[in-house]
């Protein structure tokens, strides 16, 4: 049958392409950075303790998978750098990098004001960062929807679930019921 | 037959207009409810007892059980649809489920779900009904070495999952082993990498990284420019073909009979039924080259021993008290508020009660399938929304999700790092599904190998003179050993350097 | 006329501000509860736990009894750290109280490795609601017939009865960590961290030899006859186990339950604390909560929170004297 993504997850229907740059670098960060992971996690692990009284103490699975884990590193860029003259391996997904940084950034942000906001105004304020912004959509539905996930949001939760999201620490805000 | 007498007097209270009402709402709330992302049953059970507070306790527990259904299936609708899973157990839905949809055949997956989790459902609650207090004896025989010796075997399908790359699989399933480190360890009960903060105490959540690892790098590799939208089917797809149900048939078999064992073992949560069924459908199914690509396989498979591990996880609570589950342990408390003890002396002292609740299982599992399958055009239209408006709604609703879990903004940070790291991940072409696997079954492996060493002080070899224990071990090795004994190759392996 | 505009909203501003201020700054404590000013009670557990579940049950009495909302917030997490170290950092001003479970607030504070920023002065108990003595429990068909039975056997052969509890320094491996300081007994606890489920799921597969536990945990199974209870570890015998005698009557002074009951943040005015405990009184001893506890199989013990504050201090210095044994005993 096809040979194409056995099990890794969907791919985009993207043409097969050579590999940039920009992947090779991406692989070769990420091999450098599972070694790293692992030697900090070996370490830290021996300070736990490797063997308790009737078995494996706290530090021993962690050292364990540590080693494994800085041998698959290794195992892994051996293996790339022995498959780079072949035409560039099925790349994994496109990325493109504006969207994500837009994406990734205002979540940030959001996670960051929402206990000093308050969910209603924080979330209101990201609903309109990427419904009129980012989407371009008109006036009348970005404030409707981001109303609606917002305010309304926080108030059937509040109401139908009992369920409390975070309302703002800032008390002048707060006494407005945000 | 006294048990039939019995289930039809029970089925005539399930069935009086009042009740099937109470279990329609139920099951049309706990949908809703699981449909946000991070609000899983557990917790959506647990916002609507108070709703059920004020009913009588048969049509109390009538309701609540179909909210249960509800969610269950709630996050299966995310699942497929957005890749986004609701709950635990719809994590490894995403696979096959999302790509049906970018393929077009949401409806057929979301369809095939629902009639795999009807058929799950019901073959157990029958099998609680014919055989509970044998079936509840057998649930016990399963000790912590037993349970140790069962994770290690869904362990071992990671070798199943591999795709192109082993070592690559091994990495992600290291990377979820590591992940399930964070926390307080069994062993010394003292913290473990949580660098200070009483947050990560618990270990990271679960439920904050997969809404990260799959929804959220769901919308970040997708490019913003995509102005077609996912193929938003016409009425004919909606609907599973013959060729689909002729194949979905084996899945759903084993996926019955997976999910209802696990079901009865109590500490196993229904994400590890749904995980081991989609192992098996790696390893045993006939169009396993498939899976990944969007077989129907793998969206019947899991599914179905989802639906067939809750309602066999019932077993253990009706015959013994004892609930299987976080999920389980919320219905039970339910239960004692409204004055009935779960347990055998359920159907000694109010088998009238007892009977009319199992028979509304029965009732339920129906209202879950005739309600969702009309609904299936609906659920699918959700995808007709411009896709970046629909991008902003999801990303809001998965922020909620992630915060609802521990009610903390630390959690939506771990949906946020765990987004980017899913991205990555999908750039290099790594699998996530060996993750999420290791990441289930890491925890409970180590604690059952806590405790069955705390059982035999010290002593390993209770491992191979239990026989359960040593069956499973052997089992366990053989699958592992099994592409290099090339037994049955899996094929995707065949042109791969192994690591 | 930018000037004016500029004025108007500097004033109308401050005019809000004020009012915000006002409202969420502490009033009057004559005036407490403040008409729609809702009382959150944080839950430091997970919902459908038993300590959720009992606040459940009280919230809606303390409601009528004050005049207000009272929300319950789940904080779950780190065995109820989570939560109380966010009722610990939370305003003094009587519209945050929580619910606590002993050992669990007992014990955080006083395992340094456990990182908890408060202590017990950092609370102010308000009222206790349930006293869940602990059990010791052996097999129906077990050849203990009595306490006296397995613990010389026990003393005899070391580690040779395997015990449970639900994880390490908790309060059931506290309370075996008492037995071997009065008795010499040295029982072999595993750690079931996943909860008393699954602890007595081991039990009732005899996995296990024997099961130390909460009473609301085995009141079903005794009534089944799957476990025969030796001794109970309170002070009296518990209602729900008529025929079990205690352990100070079997000769052993052991004394270990779990206690359940509300606190606020140390540093409440006192009146505002005089108004939350006479509610909590009604509502703890109202007929109709007595009973909804009853059936969940918890024990309605009231204390008021003097007395409550004198059990915990209590049970503080025995956990403190068994905590080195505890902390060898792990690993």
């Amino acid at each position: 049958m096809s040979h194409e993504s056995a099990l890794a997850q969907p791919t985009h229907p993207e043409p097969a392409e050579p590999a940039p740059p920009s992947d090779a670098r991406l692989r070769t960060g990420t091999q450098a950075a599972l070694v790293a992971l692992a030697v900090y996690v070996a370490v830290e692990s021996l300070s736990l303790g490797l063997w308790a009284s009737f078995g494996p103490g706290p530090g021993f699975f962690p050292f364990v998978l540590a080693v494994a884990l800085g041998l698959l590193g290794v195992a892994w860029f051996v293996q790339s750098l022995r498959a780079r003259p072949a035409t560039g391996a099925p790349a994994g997904e496109r990325v493109e990098a504006g969207h994500a940084v837009a994406v990734l950034g205002s979540l940030v942000v959001l996670a960051a004001v929402m206990d000093l906001l308050g969910y209603q105004l924080s979330v209101f304020l990201f609903l309109m960062f990427h419904l009129k912004w980012r989407a371009g959509r008109g006036w009348v539905l970005s404030l409707a929807l981001a109303l609606a996930g917002s305010a309304g949001v926080f108030h059937g939760f509040e109401q139908g679930l009992m369920v409390q999201l975070p309302p703002s620490a800032v008390p002048f805000l707060a006494g407005w019921g945000l | 037959m006294d048990v039939l007498a019995d289930l039809l007097g029970g089925l005539a209270t399930a069935l009086s207009p009042q009740n099937l009402l109470y279990a329609f709402i139920g099951c049309l709330l706990g949908t809703l409810i699981g449909v946000l992302p991070g609000i899983g049953p557990v917790a959506g059970v647990a916002l609507l007892i108070p709703l059920t507070l004020n009913l009588d306790p048969t049509s109390a527990i009538i309701m609540l059980a179909a909210i249960f259904y509800g969610t269950q299936y709630g996050g299966t609708i995310t699942s497929v649809l957005l890749n986004t899973p609701g709950e635990a157990a719809s994590a490894i839905t995403t696979i096959d489920g999302y790509a049906m949809t970018r393929k077009g055949r949401a409806g057929a997956a979301l369809t095939i779900a629902a009639l795999g989790s009807f058929v799950g459902g019901t073959i157990a609650t029958a099998g609680l009904v014919v055989a509970a207090k044998p079936l509840g004896d057998l649930g016990l025989r399963i000790g912590p070495p037993e349970f140790f010796s069962l994770m290690v075997l869904g362990i071992s399908l990671l070798v199943a999952l591999a795709g192109r790359s082993m070592t690559k699989a091994l990495i992600s399933g290291v990377l979820g082993l590591l992940i399930a480190m964070v926390g307080i360890d069994p062993v010394a009960g003292a913290p473990r990498f949580t660098f200070g903060s009483d947050r990560l105490l618990d270990g990271i959540s679960f439920v904050a990284v997969i809404i990260g690892l799959f929804g959220l790098s769901e919308i970040l590799v997708t490019a913003r420019s995509r102005s077609a939208q996912v193929v938003a089917p016409g009425l004919r797809a909606l609907l599973p073909g013959r060729d689909d149900l002729r194949r979905s048939a084996p899945a759903i078999a084993r996926g019955t009979g997976i999910g209802f064992a696990l079901g009865l073992v109590p500490g196993m949560t229904g994400s590890v039924s749904s995980l081991l069924a989609y192992g098996a459908e790696r390893r045993f199914g006939r169009h396993r080259a498939e899976l990944g690509t969007g077989a129907v396989e793998g969206v019947a498979g899991p599914e179905t021993a989802n639906n067939a591990h809750a309602n066999g996880a019932l077993v253990p609570l009706f015959t013994l008290g004892i609930p299987a589950s976080p999920t389980i342990a919320v219905l039970m408390g339910a239960f004692l508020q409204q004055g009935l003890t779960p347990g055998p002396t359920l159907f000694a002292e109010h088998a009238d009660v007892a009977w009319g609740i199992i028979a509304s299982l029965f009732v339920g599992n129906v209202i879950l399938l005739v309600l969702n399958v009309p609904l299936v055009g609906l659920w699918t239209s959700i995808l007709r929304i411009p896709y970046p408006v629909l991008t902003a709604v999801i990303l809001t609703f998965m922020v909620v999700g992630a915060y609802t879990v521990n009610f903390t903004v630390f959690d939506v940070f771990v949906m946020v790092g765990f987004g980017l790291l899913g991205l990555v991940l999908r750039r290099l072409d790594i699998p996530l599904a060996p993750l999420v696997l290791t990441l289930v079954l890491g925890p409970l492996m180590e604690r059952s190998l806590r405790e069955s060493l705390e059982l035999s002080q010290g002593d390993f070899t209770l491992f191979l003179t239990r026989p359960i224990c040593l069956v499973l071990l052997v089992i366990a090795l053989v699958i592992a050993a099994s592409p290099l004994l090339r037994l049955r190759k899996p094929a995707a392996l065949a042109e791969d350097p192994e690591a | 006329m930018k000037l004016r505009i500029a004025a108007t909203a500097v004033a109308l501003t401050t005019v809000i501000a004020a009012c915000g201020a006002q409202q969420a700054g502490g009033g009057a404590a004559g005036a407490w509860p403040r008409k729609g000013k809702p009382i959150t009670l944080i839950v430091a557990f997970a919902p459908g736990a038993a300590v959720d579940a009992a606040a459940r049950v009280v919230a809606p009495v303390l409601e009528k009894e004050l005049g207000t909302n009272v929300e319950v917030e789940n904080r779950p997490g780190a065995g109820g750290l989570i939560g109380y170290t966010a009722l610990s950092k939370s305003r003094p001003d009587g519209y945050t109280i929580g619910a606590t479970s002993s050992p669990s607030i007992v014990i955080s504070p006083l395992d340094p490795s456990r990182g908890a920023t408060y202590t017990r002065a950092s609370f102010q108990p308000l009222g206790m609601q349930v006293l869940d003595p602990m059990l010791v429990g052996v097999a129906p068909d077990s050849p203990y017939q009595n306490l006296k039975d397995l613990i010389e056997a026990v003393k005899a052969k070391p580690k040779s009865v395997t015990v449970t509890t639900t994880g390490v320094q908790t309060g059931e491996h506290f309370a075996l960590a008492d037995i071997q300081q009065k008795t010499q007994a040295q029982f072999a606890p595993v750690h079931f961290s996943e909860g008393a489920a699954s602890a007595i799921a081991a039990f009732l597969g005899k996995h296990v030899d024997a099961y130390v536990g909460n009473v609301s945990d085995v009141k079903p199974h005794v009534a089944q006859g799957k476990i025969k209870v030796l001794g109970v570890m309170g002070a009296e015998r518990s209602p729900f186990l008529p025929d079990v005698p205690t352990f100070a009557e079997q000769g052993y002074q052991i004394d270990a339950a779990t206690a359940r009951g509300y606190v606020a943040p140390a540093g409440v005015p006192a009146e505002v604390r005089t108004k939350i405990e006479a509610a909590l009184k009604k509502a703890i001893e109202d007929p109709a909560v007595v009973a909804k506890m009853k059936d969940l199989g918890l024990p309605t013990v009231y204390k008021s929170g003097q007395d409550y504050t004198t059990y915990w201090a209590g049970q503080e210095s025995n956990y403190k004297q068994a905590l080195p044994l505890v902390r060898n005993e792990k690993g």
